[in-house]
């Protein structure tokens, strides 16, 4: 059995779908928590 | 740089789109947590543990998504892991219609979901619950 977290969000022109799948596992859940608040949606160019 | 022809061809319609894959030395919010690697596109960005390695792969000729990201790997480095970022372009189809879509493989059946915040987004929702894939398949 495995935990499955997903994300739907929507841009400017497009739907955005993340999904993180873990098999349950507490010590992993600050790492799915610190993912999910790091998704961007239409993020500035970063031009190297 | 120049891209693997699977990260050139990634995103249906827009061949200069730009994949990218950036080390970020400090993780959000929660402390212990590994360092983690920035991965992009023109259309999301996301933090995800160096654990956890990927690369944009192209659509199944017959999917409904226009660009996919598929990372695999550890968070923790105990929990095998599988992270994967879709797009297709929106056609009025509501948020919550669509987590009833996405949430009728969890074993609790499709659900609406809760609304978060997501930067940059019109609109956010999220499940989560558990999902059994069957024997051989992770």
């Amino acid at each position: 059995m495995d935990r499955l977290a997903l994300v739907i969000a929507a841009g400017r022109t497009e739907l955005v779908m993340l999904s993180i799948r873990t098999r349950p596992a507490d010590e992993a859940a600050a790492e799915v928590e610190t993912a999910i608040r790091s998704l961007r949606l239409d993020p500035p160019i970063i031009r190297a | 740089m120049q891209l693997p022809a699977t990260c050139r061809s990634a995103h249906r319609g827009d061949p200069h789109t730009r994949t990218r894959n950036i080390r970020v030395a400090t993780p959000l919010g929660f402390p212990g947590v590994s360092p983690v690697r920035r991965h992009a596109t023109s259309s999301w960005a996301l933090e995800l543990p160096e654990g956890m390695l990927g690369r944009a792969v192209d659509p199944a000729p017959d999917s409904p998504y226009a660009s996919m990201w598929i990372l695999r790997g550890w968070l923790h480095d105990t929990a095998p892991s599988t992270a994967v970022v879709t797009t297709r372009p929106r056609k009025g189809v509501t948020l919550r219609s669509e987590a009833r879509r996405l949430s009728a493989i969890l074993l609790d059946g499709p659900m609406d979901g809760d609304g978060i915040d997501v930067e940059g987004a019109r609109g956010a929702r999220r499940i989560d619950g558990l999902v059994d894939l069957g024997e051989g398949v992770s």
